[in-house]
């Protein structure tokens, strides 16, 4: 076991390295410069720019002393928020953008498991045809859309829930959190279903009913660990998903999280902010599917990892 | 003896959007104290769910019950509420099932399965719980029952996952046991011994048996008294010796004579001079198995097929016996170069196949084809009959130049199958039919030699018996040589003038088929002759 997770870290280097290199050199290839403003600036303060950010030395030097770096754990300067390393800008809006994915993850397995365990128990019914109608809209309808209409329905005419911020008044995480996690427990409630219907299906379920259980036990029991391996294949990537964009959330509800520098950063061309949240997604996504594969392993006797 | 359960007028009524389907068709039938009943029945004859009806267990709301009654210690168990119902199931009246690989949940340890029936039922917990746990693997015959009790199901072979489905299914001490099919799943030595403890633990228990199964030679060797099912109604029911030596129904007499029985008819001898067609020398054929090392990976083989050599002369069948697991289908598909086996020859027509580049080997294909075991899964889904068996003829351009339709419609003839019928889909024909379609194909280009890999172990024995003389038909007007392959000795034994008997990968045995059945000389083809019972009702007419 300790044998896997070393192996699929030691694979997870050379992702990070060619996911660095790539964003490293397509930034520089894409046209315009990280001072480049509508003002024009002197031909000196660019240089000056330059020069102090060694923008103005060979790109392999450039790559070299940025690898370098890596190495360290030093992620660099921004070179649009002077004085401030991208270390600090990520260290200000990780918490805040973990927070936010944690609850909405929370949410979306909660309402969606429920929901298709629900619908599976009684397939082709008002039962299941209801919840499943509601996950079509909650995957048709963007969170750009949601997140609005709720603002609009609970903040403004309600006037039950703050309509933004994030930890300034009490409730104020509930309407982000639902419109983040709305899309995921759809998909949450689909997968589950289908994991179910195929589990309850099967003939040791046939054996359960024989000896006489209950359905509920038969359900927690017998078919959920089965059912539910679907849904957590599917958790490591759309938790990293769910990180990655939540800069529309970010944005709808004024949450001083990491999205928004991570898209104004591809804006500015902060060249290593960029390189730095790039980074940081790319090795939050291996981990979290790490995470879900290893789990998934471990809730499969077959793969052995329980015993040996 | 008193009758422990009594069923009387059992209708279950399937509603489907084609219809309703009368699954079980106003059956009556009672099982007496310490008896084994046994239903047989080819598939879709309702057996199973008549079984299901009383048990509660049919899938609602598709399935109904449309009437009846069926007392069990004065209680009528289609008139109970699930609740009651839970009560009786699992605790008085248990089941088992066909396929004990997954009828086990996989994922949890056996012990667990064990003590929840037992925690459902009865005030058993804890250290008593788990001591009953143990003491009922003793007598089912699981060795250690301490240890494997922390095992998962996939952690046991099928005869002792079969065993654990049965102690499961006692551990509450049920007066009634329901086995459905509960040997099919099996090779015939376990399935020998299996039976054996069935028969044990009902005389020890003094419990009564409901026994399902499609198997006549299994029905005939366990039961006392048996139904035969046809259509949902039962046809003659009545004591096992009477049924199987004066059967008065004319069904039971299709599915007696659909037994095969006996030797080939006529048997082609290895004197009479003929080309051999087929020479096999030192095939061996590996897989290789890792196993989980730091960066390098270890590398083990399993020897599939292991040092094998055999020759096949034209127009002659070669039967190659076996129980799962013994490298039957691999020495097939070493053969036909599916799988390229690591050593050895294989000499075809004189043609070294493995030689043979992939281009040229495409073409020599034409003059060896294969049939596979399961026809639904071995023709194509979305293929007309009609473009299954036009793609090898227009692939290798047949000699003669009738047009392509005409090819199919006669080769629709050869195997017995309506010309319009090549309009069908699969899924549209019966498993029977799509096995004729397979064979059809198989032929469509005059091969040579055909590897037959279990062709008739998924169907009902009416159909089988139509398949093998199908069989038998085309290999003489074709003078096709052929290896035929299967589990079932008297199958093999219809079917082959040469047999092999094939363990672990290796030939242990091979030579004349009747010579082989008659004084078998290895260990192994003894065990193997033995637990293949002979049917009373043969041993007693003959």
């Amino acid at each position: 076991m300790t044998l896997f997770l070393l192996k699929r870290i030691l694979q997870a280097i050379p992702v990070i390295l060619i996911v660095t290199t790539v964003t490293f050199f397509l930034v520089r290839a894409a046209p315009g410069g990280p001072f480049d403003t509508e003002r024009t600036v002197s031909e000196e303060v660019l240089n000056n720019l330059q020069s102090f950010y060694k923008l103005d030395q060979p790109v392999h030097i450039q790559y070299q002393d940025y690898l370098k770096n890596l190495f360290q754990g030093d992620l660099g300067p921004s070179f649009r928020y002077p004085n401030r390393t991208v270390n600090e800008i990520i260290a200000d809006g990780l918490p805040v953008t973990f927070e936010l994915g944690l609850y909405a993850i929370i949410f979306a397995v909660i309402l969606g498991v429920v929901a298709g365990i629900i619908a599976s128990l009684r397939p082709n019914t008002l039962q299941d045809h209801l919840p499943m109608s509601l996950t079509m809209i909650g995957i048709c309808l963007p969170s750009f859309l949601l997140g609005p209409l709720l603002v609009l329905a609970f903040g403004i005419q309600l006037e039950w829930l703050p309509v933004s911020g994030w930890g300034y008044s009490p409730g104020d995480k509930i309407l982000p959190v639902v419109t983040l996690g709305s899309a995921y427990a759809a998909y949450i409630a689909r997968l589950s279903r289908a994991g179910m219907l195929e589990v309850l299906g099967q003939d040791f379920i046939l054996t359960a009913r024989a000896k006489g259980l209950p359905q509920w036990r038969i359900v927690t029991v017998h078919a959920l660990r089965g059912g539910l391996l679907p849904v957590v294949s599917f958790l490591g990537p759309a938790t990293a998903g769910l990180l990655a964009g939540s800069f529309v959330v970010e944005t709808i509800f004024q949450i001083p999280g990491l999205g928004r520098f991570y898209v104004q950063a591809a804006f500015n061309r902060d060249y290593t902010m960029i390189l730095g949240t790039t980074i940081l997604f790319a090795g939050l996504i291996i981990t979290l599917n790490l995470l879900s594969d290893f789990v998934t392993a471990w809730l499969d006797p077959k793969q052995g990892f329980v015993k040996k | 003896m008193d009758k422990i359960l009594n069923v009387q007028n059992l209708r279950t009524y399937f509603h489907t959007r084609a219809g309703i389907i009368k699954a079980v068709d106003d059956i009556s039938f009672c099982i007496h104290d310490g008896e084994i009943l046994g239903i047989v029945g080819e598939s879709g004859s309702g057996k199973t769910v008549a079984c299901h009806s009383l048990m509660g267990l049919i899938p609602q709301p598709s399935a109904k019950i449309e009437s009846g009654s069926a007392i069990f210690d004065q209680t009528d168990l289609l008139k109970c509420t699930e609740k009651q119902l839970r009560r009786i199931r699992g605790k008085r009246i248990s089941m088992i099932f066909q396929d004990p690989m997954t009828s086990l949940n996989p994922y949890m340890r056996i012990g667990t399965q064990l003590t929840e029936a037992l925690k459902q039922h009865t005030d058993l917990r804890g250290k008593a719980a788990t001591d009953q746990v143990i003491t009922t693997l003793e007598e089912v015959g699981i060795t250690e029952p301490e240890k494997r009790i922390r095992d998962y199901p996939h952690q046991f072979s099928g005869g002792m996952q079969q065993r654990v489905m049965i102690a499961m299914a006692l551990i509450t001490g049920p007066e009634l046991l329901i086995a459905d099919e509960p040997t099919t799943a099996l090779d015939a030595t376990l399935q020998k011994q299996i039976l054996e403890l069935i028969k044990k633990l009902q005389q020890t228990r003094k419990l009564s048996i409901i026994f399902i199964s499609h198997d006549l030679n299994v029905i005939a060797n366990i039961t006392d008294r048996v139904l035969i099912m046809q259509k949902g109604k039962i046809v003659e029911s009545g004591d096992t010796a009477e049924i199987f030596q004066k059967s008065k129904h004319r069904y039971t007499k299709k599915l007696l004579d659909a037994i095969p029985t006996g030797a080939k008819q006529h048997p082609i001898s290895t004197k009479e001079n003929q080309q051999t067609l087929l020479e096999l020398s030192n095939i061996s054929t590996y897989f290789p198995v890792y196993s989980e090392g730091m960066l390098l990976r270890k590398k083990s083989f399993l020897k599939a097929v292991d040092n094998i050599s055999l020759s096949v002369k034209s127009g002659e069948t070669l039967g190659i016996v076996g129980e799962s697991g013994s490298g039957k289908s691999t020495l097939a598909r070493s053969i036909m170069q599916l799988l390229r086996p690591r050593t050895g020859t294989v000499l075809f027509n004189g043609m070294e196949l493995q030689a043979l580049s992939e281009k040229s080997l495409r073409s020599a294909r034409r003059d060896f084809q294969m049939i596979f075991q399961n026809p639904y899964a071995s023709l194509n889904p979305r293929m007309t009959v009609f473009k299954i068996l036009a793609e090898p003829l227009l692939k290798y351009k047949t000699a003669n130049n009738n047009p392509v339709s005409e090819e199919v419609s006669q080769l629709l003839d050869k195997v017995g199958l309506e010309h319009y019928q090549s309009r069908k889909y699969p899924h549209e024909l019966s498993g029977g039919q799509r096995q004729r379609v397979a064979i059809a194909r198989a032929i469509a280009v005059r091969p040579k030699l055909i590897i037959a890999d279990e062709p008739v172990s998924a169907l009902d024995v009416t159909i089988q018996a139509q398949i093998l003389e199908l069989l038998l038909k085309l290999s003489q007007e074709y003078k096709l040589a052929m290896i035929f392959i299967s589990h079932d000795l008297s199958v093999v034994r219809y079917m082959s003038d040469q047999v092999a008997v094939m363990h672990q990968g290796k030939i242990v045995e091979t030579g004349e088929t009747e010579k082989i059945f008659a004084h078998p000389q290895h260990s192994y083809t003894q065990s193997l002759l033995s637990a293949a019972h002979t049917p009373i009702w043969q041993t007693n007419t003959a």
